[in-house]
């Protein structure tokens, strides 16, 4: 099965790591045997199979983090060179579980994360990327107990944002 | 023998609109006849409709083994006839599940894309604790021969 992860051809190496995530959900032991694959398809040249191992740590992120801190500087890279959308958000959500592990990360994200909130179009991206802005705020705090310059700002987006999407969501009832 | 299709299964079933019941219970009975042939169009004909009747709320425990015997007939056609009636049909108490395991294994080293990916497919839906280990075994045996 996990030779499929490296098939010459991509159609097969995106739905094999997906359905690997299945196997994973009942066989949490194979998932220790072949990560190191699932992670090596990080940086697949085709971006449908990376966009298919995101999303399969993701979920996987989701019930243990803790596993996934030493991704976190891919994901960051894929985070600030990504434009694709659909990715971005799992890459978003993948990081804000991340955060609550790892303080440090909290503070590099906050710009990234800003700045994908004021520029992109998609109302999902804006969600998500201000969801982990809120998850990751708590501890931008830094060691000696100052707050980063760029939180204020942050936190103005984020109003801003969430502002907009209560506005229209008031004016749909 | 002249077998009904999908289509006129589903037209059957429109045709007696006040009460079906019984429309669909002679038709399963059909399925079953078919079922138990040799000729592989007609048994992927029946799990045709055997997996529409499947959603329309029946339960066909009973046809699983038939199943399987489709889904490991050399034709694409009939082999991705036979993968959906299982994903439809089977779930964690399905005891043949076991008897795909090798199925599976023959599928993924397969040369057409498509007969792979329908089988990753197959396997993202039917798997079962044992059917997960059985096939990331392989890869555990595979690493071992590779570092020795």
């Amino acid at each position: 099965m996990t030779l499929l992860l490296s098939h010459s051809q991509s159609y097969i190496r995106k739905k094999a790591v997906l359905c690997l995530f299945k196997v994973f959900m009942h066989y949490p032991q194979g998932l220790r045997l072949t990560f190191d694959r699932v992670k090596a398809l990080l940086s697949d040249p085709e971006p449908a199979v990376v966009s298919c191992a995101v999303n399969v740590i993701t979920e996987l992120a989701d019930k243990n983090p803790k596993n996934y801190l030493i991704l976190a500087p891919h994901f960051f890279q894929l985070l600030t060179s990504s434009s694709n959308n659909w990715m971005l958000i799992k890459v978003v959500k993948l990081l804000g579980s991340l955060v609550s592990e790892e303080p440090r990360l909290a503070r590099k994200l906050l710009d990234p994360l800003a700045n994908i909130a004021t520029t992109t179009s998609a109302k999902s991206l804006l969600f998500e990327s201000v969801y982990t802005l809120t998850l990751a705020l708590p501890y931008a705090k830094k060691s000696d107990g100052s707050v980063p310059k760029n939180v204020p700002t942050i936190v103005k987006v984020s109003e801003r944002a969430t502002e907009m999407a209560t506005a229209s969501h008031i004016h749909l009832n | 023998m002249f077998e009904t299709t999908l289509s006129d299964l589903v037209k059957g079933i429109r045709a007696h609109k006040r009460d079906p019941t019984i429309y669909i219970s002679t038709s399963i009975k059909g399925i079953k006849q078919e079922l138990k042939s040799n000729d592989f169009f007609i048994k992927t004909n029946a799990l045709r409709k055997l997996t529409f009747l499947q959603m329309q709320g029946f339960d066909f425990e009973w046809a699983s083994f038939s199943i399987i015997e489709v889904m490991s007939s050399p034709r694409f056609a009939h082999k991705r006839v036979g993968m959906l009636a299982s994903t439809q049909t089977f779930n964690e108490q399905t005891d043949v599940i076991l008897l795909t395991t090798n199925l599976l294994k023959k599928e993924f080293t397969s040369s057409s894309i498509y007969e792979v990916g329908v089988a990753i497919n197959c396997l993202s839906n039917i798997v079962t604790p044992d059917l997960a280990r059985e096939v990331s075994l392989t890869q555990g045996s595979i690493n071992s021969a590779k570092t020795s």
